[in-house]
């Protein structure tokens, strides 16, 4: 029981996670295409968009950051790990992935003072607080803790989700398990 | 603390823990042990460090790639690759080499025809009777003419990390050394396919078929102009280029072809937002990095140790390609840039080398790193993709890389082969 409603909750994270990045790209997407419009056709471009839109690739990489973990994308040199033994191989992954968390766990928390330290200052073009854009720093390295927590059994033995795109060998379509 | 910073580094990296987070936790360790900075200095260069409205020229050219990958029109590329170019000994090795520069035009990296396009050659290849080794070692290395052929991402965050290149200037600086690397493949293809005696080719198209392919290949070969037209006319920024590009594929997809639709297209747009997260996390974990570097004055006292050594600027040159060639066998592509361009940038200055063509035998040598073990991301990907032994794939790649070796040594002795472009159309500083 237990199990399942840890799975579900898995599988609900990376959904939501997934959703979240691809709204996120399309309307990075969406204001810098009218931009481009808008300055040729009428004349003129909102610099509001061109700043939302570069504080929106950051959210996409920190929230996207544990998903592309999870689908062994983010590079690694493993040909020394692959000379060790089975079992000293899978201590050493463990030892990798505890140093994420911590990494992740301290980023986040010196990511909280950046926020409370950019909340008194404002940004060119929105005028918004800087603390605003600042939270995906904290945000994006909590998401990316529990994702190792989830995701840490697999993380050691390199058993990568199978999000990645698949190439069918003879009509070049791109499918997905 | 520099000591620090490169023990952290390495150790980490040798342990196998991801790239980016190797750099990021260097800097961090540095900056908490070192005392010397508030440690809210990390999440501000990480923020910092990517911050940046060219950058996002890197999301929107991973997606238009993949929006044209998806579309399927890879398949009419390689149709008309094919009718082209099928019916020369060692046709399909040709195929490939071509498919490999046009896909070029559209995706801006290496890993993306790989995937892409290579493993699809790849099967068609060794299905036609030529051995897997050998389409793989193929396919692993004409991927690496997409990041030298513009666009390139690889391009794209150089000229960030270096104010004295534009991207439009590298991009054209790219034409000509992507073009001998096309020749240079397909030679060596044509020599190995007389040897091994691969002489299937395709029947000659008569000349309508070749001319509906290209009709309808020629959608994803507008792409390239688009691009390349719109910055070089000062119509768009890269970033703005990429945008167009992005949408001119959606347009393509969803109302031309009519193979996207909402459901396909949103995956698409995960799946990019996915790949590029991986991308500017480098981009961003360097960016504490590099500045702890230049901080230590390490780039400084690189400059000046080589200038006590030689003063001779060839000399340079070579000292440069041997270590970034070292880098790029051990390092990833773009934390290896990210980190040597602002260390071996000053010796430009120093030593009065054209900006331009120094940037281009960087990007070079460091995509052929791309296919030279260990650390060999194509191959990795070719050797998963098309189930072959990755000692048996870099046996089978050794003739391609020597050839790209060439290649590389002709871009670093006649400097106008990279130079001369941007400079006739007034691009080069």
């Amino acid at each position: 029981m237990a199990r399942s409603k840890w799975q579900a909750v898995n599988a609900g994270l990376v959904r939501i996670n997934r959703g979240c990045i691809g709204i996120m790209l399309c309307a990075m997407f969406l204001m810098v295409f009218a931009n481009v419009v808008t300055r040729y056709c009428l004349g003129f471009s909102i610099a509001a968009a061109e700043e939302i839109s570069t504080f929106l690739m950051i959210w996409v990489t920190y929230l996207g950051a544990g998903l592309a973990l999870r689908e062994g994308r983010l590079a690694s040199i493993d040909v020394l790990q692959d000379r060790l033994p089975a079992k000293l191989r899978s201590l050493l992954r463990m030892g990798l992935g505890m140093v994420m968390v911590v990494f992740f766990l301290l980023l986040s928390w010196y990511g909280v003072g950046l926020v409370v330290l950019g909340w008194s200052q404002e940004t060119f073009a929105l005028m918004i607080p800087r603390g605003i854009p600042y939270l995906v720093v904290p945000i994006g390295s909590l998401l990316f803790v529990a994702h190792s927590i989830f995701f840490f059994r697999k993380w050691v033995r390199k058993d990568w989700d199978r999000n990645l795109a698949e190439v069918h060998p003879d009509t070049g379509e791109i499918s997905r398990e | 603390m520099s000591a620090f910073l490169f023990l952290v580094f390495f150790v980490t990296l040798a342990a196998g823990l991801p790239v980016a987070i190797s750099m990021g936790a260097a800097g961090m360790a540095s900056v908490l042990v070192g005392g010397k900075f508030p440690a809210l200095v990390v999440p501000q260069h990480l923020f910092n460090g990517i911050s940046s409205f060219p950058l996002m020229a890197v999301p929107f050219f991973v997606l238009a790639a993949d929006l044209m990958t998806a579309s399927g029109i890879t398949g009419s590329l390689m149709r008309f690759a094919n009718n082209l170019v099928g019916h020369i000994k060692g046709g399909l090795g040709h195929v490939n080499v071509l498919v490999s520069m046009l896909f070029a035009g559209v995706s801006g990296s290496a890993l993306a025809d790989a995937a892409g396009p290579g493993a699809i050659e790849m099967t068609m290849m060794h299905k036609a009777g030529y051995d897997k080794a050998y389409a793989g070692a193929l396919s692993a290395t004409t991927a690496t003419i997409g990041p030298i052929i513009p666009p390139s991402i690889l391009m794209v965050v150089y000229a960030i990390s270096d104010a004295r290149v534009t991207v439009a200037g590298l991009f054209l600086a790219g034409v000509v050394p992507g073009l001998l690397l096309g020749f240079a493949l397909s030679a060596t293809n044509h020599w190995m396919s007389v040897k091994k005696g691969y002489i299937f080719r395709s029947r000659r198209p008569s000349l309508s078929e070749l001319g509906k392919s290209f009709v309808s290949a020629a959608p994803a070969l507008g792409l390239p102009a688009v691009i390349m037209g719109g910055i070089l006319g000062g119509i768009f920024t890269p970033t703005e280029a990429a945008a167009v590009a992005v949408a001119y594929s959606i347009v393509l997809g969803c109302l031309v072809l009519r193979t996207l639709n909402i459901k396909r297209l949103m995956d698409v747009f995960v799946q990019s937002g996915v790949t590029s997260a991986a991308v500017l996390l480098i981009v961003s974990m360097a960016s504490i990095f590099s500045w702890l570097l230049t901080l230590l004055q390490v780039p400084q006292r690189i400059a000046w140790e080589i200038s006590n050594l030689t003063t001779s600027p060839a000399v340079v040159m070579l000292l440069v390609a041997i270590v970034v060639f070292l880098c790029g066998m051990v390092i990833d592509t773009l934390p290896a840039l990210i980190i040597l361009v602002p260390v071996l940038g000053p010796l430009v200055d120093k030593f009065n080398i054209d900006p331009l063509y120094f940037a281009m035998t960087v990007v070079l040598n460091l995509t052929l790193g791309l296919v030279t073990p260990p650390v060999a991301p194509v191959l990795f990907v070719i050797s998963t993709v098309g189930n072959i032994k990755f000692e048996d794939l870099v046996k089978a790649a050794i003739p391609f890389i020597v050839a790209e070796i060439l290649v590389l040594g002709l871009v670093i002795l006649f400097p106008p082969l990279s130079t001369t472009l941007p400079r006739l159309l007034g691009f080069a500083r």
